[in-house]
Formats: structure tokens, sequence, C-alpha cells
């Protein structure tokens, strides 16, 4: 086995900090883009394939974890949730927040709304109308995220969180489902 | 005194050194190196003047085992002993279809990986594989007069990690040191300057030999991303001469009988190439008797005979774009790939299908060679093109198998490599000092859907009450494509060992006696071989080092550390006069050692210099210096 390598300063940054960007929700994705292939032309092993195995070694280290943060910055339901990860650390919040009972009524019955579209009358138009209106709530559940963090109302800002991670997953089943419908045509 | 030496490469007591790197195709039917000339791509001949060479290896008892056209004049006779089409069971199961059905005597052994056995011994794939790998490489010395520095060799998008060890474990037996392992889809796009352009959708038809692969690509801010794939196995241009072959052999009626199918396989062949420059081909067929069939065929008799065979291609295509969830009018650029596409029948309908005109400005039987050239220069420092970044995908999902045969997905397909994920994993039983994961490879969520990649056995964890261990495992993807698994445990700190056991690859201790048999039958001497290889690692890092130095070696080193790695660089040139390839390997270790913390601090500041809000040509401009 490979023996440990140090690691780079660098890596100790958190995700904003290391492209340095403002620790906030709100993100100019072309600013993201550019700092990203910037430290990828630095970061990547392919610059390193003569140089010293050490300096490739950490370039793969570097390169892994530009990838990782350029992922998790890039999505906004990812970007919230490291964000709230951040401020736990700092205020050693805790604990998921319980889920209001009107919001899991809201949920049941969005599933079972989605289970009826195989059998509704035209289920791909069914669909799209579906996937729309879990379109318009996920980027109200964005702005009202953007709101509650930057008036520092994080508990609040992560009940929303856990709202938009169930939009999230419901948005997952209703392309899986709608791919489906549309090779059954 | 010293750093003037440093400064001065000319004075440097290094021998100069060919920074020598090139391109490998290694093809299903063909193979091919190709190196770049005056910032041209460009392949290199046999003495013959063949730049192709044959994907066929032919072993008899007690002989060096030959490969390419030798071989190839040999499958019909001898087919046990000349093995074709090896990279088709590259890390491949002797469970597999492709293995069962190969034609070949397969030994039985407890090991997943399937062993040939020819009259010269028993080969794994990864072993025949390194005999065609060790004749391109000797062409590439040749060529160039110089030690082979390394070399980047292509693969298909969709190689799964077993296969692209395979074929790694096969450059290291021929002692081809492999600087990047490329698709071939994205090689292609990078020999039309693909990579240059603007963004968009690029899709790959290439018609080999025996096989066919659509890829659809996705350049977006130089990174190449392969949507998907999808293809036939069973269906290449072979399978064109072959329909051209029985309407002769018809054609010349009864008379033929006597003519073999090879006979007219060849002359379909040659047919073929002809109608794609002509419009008709004149036939001689020599009948058994002394006499001769003669006929014509022209281009609508042949595009009428393949046509079938050409339809049979779109249906790929068809379900590739699907995947990719694109139609043929987003396809921004198609490149053709595979000498068959030459052919201005398949070139019409692949153009129909999309709708546009297809790229056929490069030789479609180099093209993959050529990209690969053009990335060699690149990550050897000697091309312009030096800036070039090519970001990959890992093409398959990697995840472990947890309760009731389910997959957990660590690694999403087509996340951007190299990629690392830990994941975190506790004991189930008081005082446990071991556990085992299994990884498999693919897009199922069952474990029987995916395939079974390697089992990690994690050993070494401090004994603990069920639960409080807190087992990090990581899992990182390197820019090849290739998997490590590494594991901690937490609260204490321990590196658990790992054991690996690979499903359908090579041990390390079954690489390492595989790597003397082939030393001992090219006849090579072993330790000769081993100081060549640690030879040509150690100039190179003398020379990285000394770049660096010469940059910046000031900036980030005390006067005393400045001492000591130059003493330790100097032991190295000592033990590069000794012959010894121990002391040499240990010497290059030491250096590499002693240079760790001089390394972090200027890839830290260049980083630090980089995002620190420097505008795009600022960079450009320091990465072109590089």
């Amino acid at each position: 086995m490979t023996e440990p390598v140090p690691l780079l300063a660098i890596l100790e940054r958190n995700y904003f900090q290391l492209f340095e960007l403002p620790e906030q929700f709100p993100l100019d994705q072309s600013v993201l883009n550019d700092k990203y292939l910037h430290l990828q032309k630095v970061a990547h092993p392919d610059r390193y394939a003569t140089a010293l195995a050490r300096e490739r070694v950490m370039a793969g280290q570097l390169a892994a974890y530009a990838n990782e943060a350029y992922h998790v910055l890039k999505g906004d339901l990812s970007r919230a949730q490291y964000l709230l990860q951040l401020t736990e650390g700092a205020s050693a919040q805790q604990g998921t927040s319980v889920t209001e009972p009107a919001i899991l009524m809201e949920q049941m019955e969005l599933r079972e709304q989605l289970e009826g579209i195989s059998q509704s009358q035209n289920p791909l138009l069914a669909i799209d109308q579906f996937a729309n209106d879990i379109t318009v709530k996920t980027q109200k559940l964005k702005q009202e995220f953007g709101e509650s963090f930057s008036r520092k109302a994080f508990e609040h800002a992560k009940r929303i969180v856990n709202q938009w991670q169930f939009f999230d997953r419901l948005k997952q089943e209703v392309d899986d489902l709608a791919a489906e419908l549309e090779e059954g045509n | 005194m010293a750093l003037f030496e440093i400064a001065e490469p000319g004075q440097s007591p290094v021998p100069h050194q060919q920074q020598s790197a090139v391109g490998i195709d290694l093809g299903t039917t063909n193979s091919l190196v190709a190196y770049l000339q005056d910032g041209k791509p460009r392949a290199m001949a046999d003495e013959q003047g063949r730049e192709l060479l044959p994907s066929v290896v032919s072993f008899t008892a007690g002989k060096q085992p030959q490969v390419g056209y030798a071989a190839l004049a040999k499958a019909a006779d001898d087919p046990h002993n000349t093995i074709v089409s090896i990279k088709r069971l590259m890390g491949r199961s002797t469970l597999d279809h492709s293995v069962k059905t190969s034609g070949y005597q397969l030994v039985d052994e407890d090991s997943g990986v399937p062993r040939i056995r020819t009259a010269a011994g028993d080969f794994t794939p990864a072993q025949i594989s390194a005999e065609i790998l060790s004749v391109l490489k000797k062409r590439a010395e040749k060529t160039l007069d110089a030690e082979l520095m390394g070399a980047v060799v292509t693969v298909p998008a969709y190689f799964d990690d077993a296969q692209r060890q395979a074929t790694k474990d096969a450059a290291r037996f021929a002692g081809v040191h492999i600087l990047r392992l490329l698709n071939e889809p994205t090689a292609a796009a990078i020999a039309y300057g693909l990579d240059q352009g603007e963004d968009g959708i690029v899709a790959v038809y290439d018609l080999g030999g025996g096989t066919f692969d659509i890829s659809i690509l996705r350049l977006n801010k130089g990174v190449f991303e392969v949507l998907s794939t999808a293809g036939d196995s069973a269906l290449g241009g072979d399978d064109l001469d072959s329909v051209v072959a029985e309407w002769l052999l018809q054609q010349a009626g009864e008379e033929a009988q006597s003519v073999s199918r090879r006979q007219a396989m060849r002359l379909a062949n040659s047919a073929k190439h002809t109608l794609s420059h002509s419009p008709e081909a004149v036939l001689t067929l020599p009948l058994g008797s002394g006499k001769t069939w003669k006929g014509t065929l022209n281009r609508e008799q042949f595009n009428t005979l393949v046509d079938p065979l050409i339809s049979r291609t779109l249906t790929p295509c068809r379900r590739a774009l699907r995947d990719a969830g694109l139609l043929p009018a987003d396809v921004k650029a198609i490149v053709m790939v595979g000498g068959s596409t030459r052919s201005s029948h398949v070139q019409t309908c692949v153009s129909d299908f999309f709708g546009q005109d297809v790229l056929t400005g490069v030789d479609p039987d180099k093209v993959v060679a050529y990209g690969a050239a053009i990335q060699a220069a690149a990550l050897s420092g000697n091309h312009a093109a030096g800036d070039m970044l090519l970001l990959d995908v890992a093409p398959l999902s990697l995840g472990i198998e947890t309760m009731g045969g389910l997959v957990e997905k660590i690694i999403p397909r087509n996340s951007t490599i190299p990629v690392a994920r830990a994941q975190e994993f506790t004991t189930y039983q008081d005082g446990q000092t071991a556990m085992s994961l299994h990884v498999v490879q693919g897009e199922r969520d069952t474990v029987e859907g995916c395939r079974s990649l390697a089992r990690f056995n994690l050993t070494g964890i401090p004994p603990m009450v069920a639960g409080a261990a807190r087992i990090q495992v990581l899992f990182q993807v390197d820019a090849d494509g290739l998997l490590t698994v590494t594991a901690t445990e937490k609260t204490s700190g321990v590196q658990a060992g790992i054991d690996v056991k690979p499903s359908y690859g090579l041990t390390e201790n079954e690489i390492e006696g595989m790597l003397r048999e082939s030393i001992a039958r090219s006849q090579e001497d072993l330790e000769e071989r081993q100081f060549r290889e640690q030879k040509v690692e150690a100039e190179r890092v003398i020379l990285a080092l000394d770049s660096a130095l010469s940059r910046d070696g000031t900036e980030f080193l005390t006067r005393e550390e400045q001492s000591t790695l130059l003493s330790k660089r100097q032991d190295l040139l000592d033990s590069l006069q000794k012959g010894d390839s121990r002391t040499l390997k240990i010497a290059r270790d030491e250096l590499e050692k002693a240079s760790e913390s001089y390394v972090a601090r200027r890839m830290d500041a260049s980083v630090q210099k980089m995002i620190a809000g420097r505008r795009v040509d600022d960079v450009e401009k320091q990465t072109n210096e590089k």
C-alpha cells in the first residue's frame, strides 16, 4: 500500500473558500464555472504526467476535492444543504426537525397523485402537468430558503430544506416514470 | 554553485533525454502506434512500411510468439494457437458469454481470469495483449531512436474497471508506462480538434472490423463527457466483406466451388476499398482449373448488398440518442472511425440519419491513434496543446452490496474524475476486528444486476464494542477510471489493512509472476529490464525536479532544504551509474520523499494564485509557460 501523503493546506478550505466565493446561497454559476476550470488547470493529474510522483498524488487529491466542491456548489439543493452543514458546525445545532402534520399530509397526497398517473386517461399529459407543479413548488422553496438563510433563520431554513429534499426525490421519481411511459408509447 | 548547475539545463549530467510519448490504439482487429511530429500526428510503420498491426498473436512451442501479419497468416491452419480479437476477452470472467464462445481452449482455474491454452503455454488475455503492445513499443523506440517514456492507450468508453485494469496490466507486462487511458471516442474527437472548438454534442460512429460502437459525447467548457454509448458487438466491416464475398461466389457460379472463402473475402475487401474512390471495381477470381472469372461490381450494386447491414447500425444510434435524451438535430459534429466508414454509402446513410454532413477529413483507421498521440504529447509537455484539459467522467456507477443483495451507490455514473467519496461503516459485534466489502459496478439496484468488481477485506480494526468503531472507507477513482479503496478507523486513527480480491482481475502476486514470465519469454534479462525502466523513471524525476527548482526553488525552500534536496538528487545521479535497479529505486524514493513538502508548498501557492480572481488570459499565459 502507498504511504500517506501529507495534505495540501488548500484542502483545509471549505468549498466556498476553495473557489474564493462568498459563503451565501445566491451564486453566479458562470463565476463558479470559471473558477472551477481555472483550478482544474493547475490541479488535474494530467498536468503532472511527467512530474514527481508525490506531485501527481497531491494533484489527484486536489482535483477530486475540486470536483466534489464544484458538484456540491453547483446544485441548488446541495449548496443549501452544505451551507446549513457549515453553520451547524459553527453553532453545534444538531438533530432533524419534525415535519409539520400539514406538510406531511401534502406530501402523502402528492405521492398518491403520482401513483394514479399511469391509470389516468392521458398519462403523458398528466405527468407533464405534475412535473410542472413540482418545479413551481421547488422554485418557491428555493426562494424561501435564500431569504431565511440570509436572515440567519437557520431553523426555518432547515425545515425548508427538508421539504425541498422531498420534492427533489419526487422529481426523480416523476422523471423515471416519464421515461417509462415514453418507452411504452 | 549547485543551483547554477540546475539553471543551465545544457550542463545537466543527465544524458539528453527525448521526452518520447506515443499514442496507442489497441484495437480488436488492428492496432496502431502514432506520435506527434512537427505538431502533426503520424502513424509509425514497420520495416515493410505497414502501419496497421493486425491484433493477432500466434504461439508455437519453444518459440517467440508471432504478432501481426505473420500471425494472421497462421489463423486458418492453426486456429487454437492463433489468438484473434483478444480485446473481447479483456477483463472478462471465465463465465462470460464472450469467453465461453471464443472457441479457444480455456484452462479452468480458481481465478476468475480465463487462461487460454496454447502450444507455448497458458496465457491470460492481458498477457496476450502485452505481446501486441511489445511489438508497438519496439516499433516506437526504433522510429524515435529513444527509450519510450510513456504512452496514452485508448479503450472503449464503455470499458468497466476490470477491462481498464486488464489493459493496464498488459502495458505493465510489455514495459509500457501508461500516461493515461483515453476513451476511444474522445480520442477521435481530439484528432479532429473538437476539444478546441465550441461547446456542443459530438457523435462518434465507429464501425470497426468486428464491432460497431456509437458514442454520444458532450463538450462543455473543456469537459468531454460520455453521455451514452451503444453498439453491436457482432457487426463490423468484416460483415460487409462477407456479403460481397457471397455475392461473388454466386456470380462466379459452380466453377467457383474450389475457391476458398478466404480468397473470396480478400477480393471482396479490395473491391470495397476500390469502390470508396471509384464508381466501379473490376474483379478477377482465379478458379481452380487454371481458368479465371472476371466481373465487375459497381457502387449501386455494392450499396444494395450492404444496405441491410448499415441500417442495422442505425438502431444503436437511435438508442444512444434516446439514452442521452437527445434528437439527431442536437448533434453538432459526427466523427467517423474505422476503415469501413470510407464507403460513401455508409457516409450517406449516417449523414441522412443525423441530417448533416459527417466529418471525414482524418483517416478513419488512424483517427483514434492520432487523438491518443496528441494527448500523449500534451501530457508529456511536448506540444502547444499542453494547455488542453480533458475532464473525463466515470462510465459506470460504483456501489457496495448492502443487506438483502441491494446496491448502495457510492460514486454515481458520470461523476467527473478523479473523484473521492468517503463512507462510514461500523461493526456489528463486540470485538469485531475485520469486515468485508463487496464493490460492484453498474446501474441496477441489485447485486445480480451489476458486475462484481472486487471484495475488500478490512483487517486490523481495533476491537471495540459493537457499533463503536467508525470505519471510514475512501473510494477513489483516478483519472484513468480505476478504483482504489483505503480504510481508516476514525476513533483510533488506525489504518485498516485491505486485502483486494478482484472478481475478474489479477492479484498483485499473479501480476508479479506473469511479469517475470513475460520477461523470460522475451529472453530479456530481468535485472536489465528493471534497471532500464527504473532509469527512465529516475531521469524523469530529475528533469521534473530541475525544472521546478529552476523556477521557484529559492522561493519555497530554505538554504538548508535546498542543500538536502540537492544531495539526494546527487545520490540518485550516482545510482544511475551503478547499474542496480534496487539501489536506483531506493534513491528515487528518497528524493521523492525529500521533495514532499516543497511540492506541497508550490502546489498550494500555484492554486492560490490561480483562484485569486485572476483573469482568464493571465491564467492561460501561466499554463503555457509550464
